[in-house]
């Protein structure tokens, strides 16, 4: 039988459709063949395709809401390129869906904070729903490093330290020039000769 | 079929199906439209509209814009009441529940109890102030349409009897727990539990019984045995090293799993303000008037909380250079909320140090 699971926000909503993957025993409310899904926004182009493009907006959404959270937003895509989130503003995200079909332009979504969470959590509850028995490949949240974090500070801030330790490097070798050098003894002649015995 | 499909939202009306208004949230059934909304005959529909507040989101706002601004009456009549009182006599104030052993804590912050005392006549207060911002005839209205809806600064108390139905915010926690990992052996970073503190002080400027809310939280997620109690959760907090009084040391990792999932079931339940606070769709005016009244209320509890001195602090305080900071907050909260916010949560948290 056919099931259909959907998941209500404020500004979009997901449903996916599939059928129980019988050969691997699952149960007859478990989705572990997608058919089909579509995506509805408010005000916008409603999306739909297979189980690839869900995987792929997946791919690239979650992560983007992960690097959001260290508020260190850059740009995420997922494995295939065919779905990219990129910062496009102050609490602006612009999604970018490349279709699989020829000649067909790319869709272009921009999303303020409030929808972009909806869809972050839409595609959470679909992710863990216990009836959806499906391998997903999605990247493990994982903390960032250092590195990574730079971003989020000025760059003023972040150069602070390396110039500061080069005008110390330069004024201390300044100063150590200015010292004055030390005379040179000739020791022959300062040498007194050592007087004879009586 | 593929991305490159997405069908007009336009085009998507015209397609003319069945959509029934009440499956859709209010402000998208005319907008949301679509063909696939019907179910086929033999076809079997698990609508899972995982937040209640979907359906009730302006409901909801108007609420929680009610929730915070009985938190600033309530505030300013407290601490001018308690204060005083707890100063002198190192006594807390007693709310419901709250056993006298707990109350004898003698570190225990008197400001940290403020935000738990609710005043009986702060409905009326709220309601003297709502016209003021023109909206306490669309809340009546509201109220009548769907009389689920408490009163003002109960939220604590419908979030309960939400969560009994099986709708309710707290049904994602559930799923908070399943994916909750065991607790990881590094310790938080102390950037991350000034982080983690200053959410839950979002969370109580948000809501007036946001601590109380916090409590009864953890014991819906049966983490009892880690936050046991008010004293327990302020100790915990206190390893924030913006805080007044600070604990020295980390907090330990079933000390930090247990605050993150008490913080990521707070936003599921906060929500609704939380994206009202968030979105540009919003009327300009509407949106600047929650921003100030949450602003108010987080200034005063960070004032109460806080040790002014510290930088971090003065730049929370700042109502220019700290709102960038404020708006990361309340984001990083909204995107906390729900069912997988606890794993994405916590990467934030252990984040190097920058």
């Amino acid at each position: 039988m056919k099931q259909t699971l959907r998941f209500d926000q404020i500004s979009c909503r997901l449903q996916v459709e599939g059928l129980p993957d019988v050969s691997a025993g699952q149960g007859s409310d478990a989705i572990g063949i997608v058919t089909g899904w579509n995506l509805q926004w408010a005000g916008r182009p409603e999306l739909e395709g297979k189980k690839e493009h869900l995987q792929a907006l997946m791919q690239a959404v979650l992560p983007y809401a992960r690097l959001l959270l260290s508020d260190a937003p850059r740009l995420q895509h997922s494995l295939d390129q065919s779905v990219q989130v990129t910062p496009a503003g102050p609490g602006v995200h612009r999604l970018t869906l490349r279709s699989s079909q020829p000649d067909t332009p790319a869709l272009e979504v921009s999303l303020d904070d409030a929808e972009l969470a909806d869809l972050v959590r839409v595609l959470d509850q679909l992710r863990l729903e216990p009836r959806l028995q499906l391998q997903l490949e999605l990247p493990a949240a994982q903390p960032l490093r250092g590195r990574q974090l730079q971003a989020r500070i000025p760059k003023r801030q972040r150069l602070a330290a390396p110039v500061a330790a080069l005008l110390v490097l330069g004024v201390s070798t300044a100063a150590s020039l200015l010292l004055p050098a030390p005379k040179l003894v000739n020791v022959e002649a300062t040498t007194s000769k050592p007087t004879p015995r009586r | 079929m593929g991305f490159g499909q997405a069908r007009p939202a336009a085009q998507a009306r015209e397609l003319g199906h069945k959509a029934k208004p009440a499956e859709l949230p209010p402000g998208c059934a005319d907008q949301l439209r679509a063909g696939s909304c019907c179910a086929a005959r033999r076809q079997q529909i698990i609508d899972d509209q995982h937040l209640a507040a979907a359906a009730e989101g302006i409901a909801l706002d108007l609420q929680a814009i009610g929730a915070v601004l009985e938190g600033v009456v309530d505030t300013r009549y407290n601490s001018r009441q308690l204060a005083g009182f707890a100063h002198r006599h190192k006594a807390q104030p007693h709310s419901g529940g709250q056993s006298r052993t707990n109350d004898e804590a003698a570190r225990l912050d008197p400001h940290d109890q403020i935000g738990l005392q609710t005043l009986t006549n702060s409905t009326e207060l709220s309601n003297h102030l709502l016209p003021a911002l023109g909206i306490a005839h669309q809340r009546r209205q509201i109220a009548k349409q769907d009389a689920r809806l408490g009163e003002i600064g109960d939220l604590a108390h419908q979030a309960a009897q939400v969560d009994r139905g099986g709708h309710g915010p707290l049904a994602g926690s559930h799923g908070i727990i399943a994916a909750m990992a065991s607790p990881t052996a590094a310790p938080l970073p102390r950037r991350g539990i000034e982080r983690l503190d200053l959410m839950l002080l979002c969370a109580e400027a948000l809501d007036l019984n946001g601590a109380e809310a916090t409590l009864w939280l953890s014991e819906e997620l049966g983490l009892t045995e880690v936050v046991s109690d008010r004293v327990e959760l302020w100790k915990q907090r206190c390893h924030n090293p913006l805080r007044r009084h600070v604990r020295r040391g980390s907090l330990t990792p079933s000390e930090t799993d247990a605050l993150i999932q008490v913080l990521c079931s707070q936003s599921e339940r906060l929500y609704p303000l939380l994206r009202a606070l968030l979105s540009a769709q919003e009327p300009l005016d509407i949106s600047q008037q929650r921003w100030a009244l949450f602003e108010e209320r987080l200034r005063e509890l960070i004032r109460e909380r806080l040790n002014p001195r510290r930088s971090g602090v003065q730049t929370l305080l700042d109502p220019v250079g700290g709102a960038p900071q404020r708006r990361q907050l309340i984001r990083t909260m909204a995107l906390a909320a729900g069912q997988g916010g606890f794993e994405r949560l916590k990467a934030s948290l252990m984040d190097a140090s920058s």
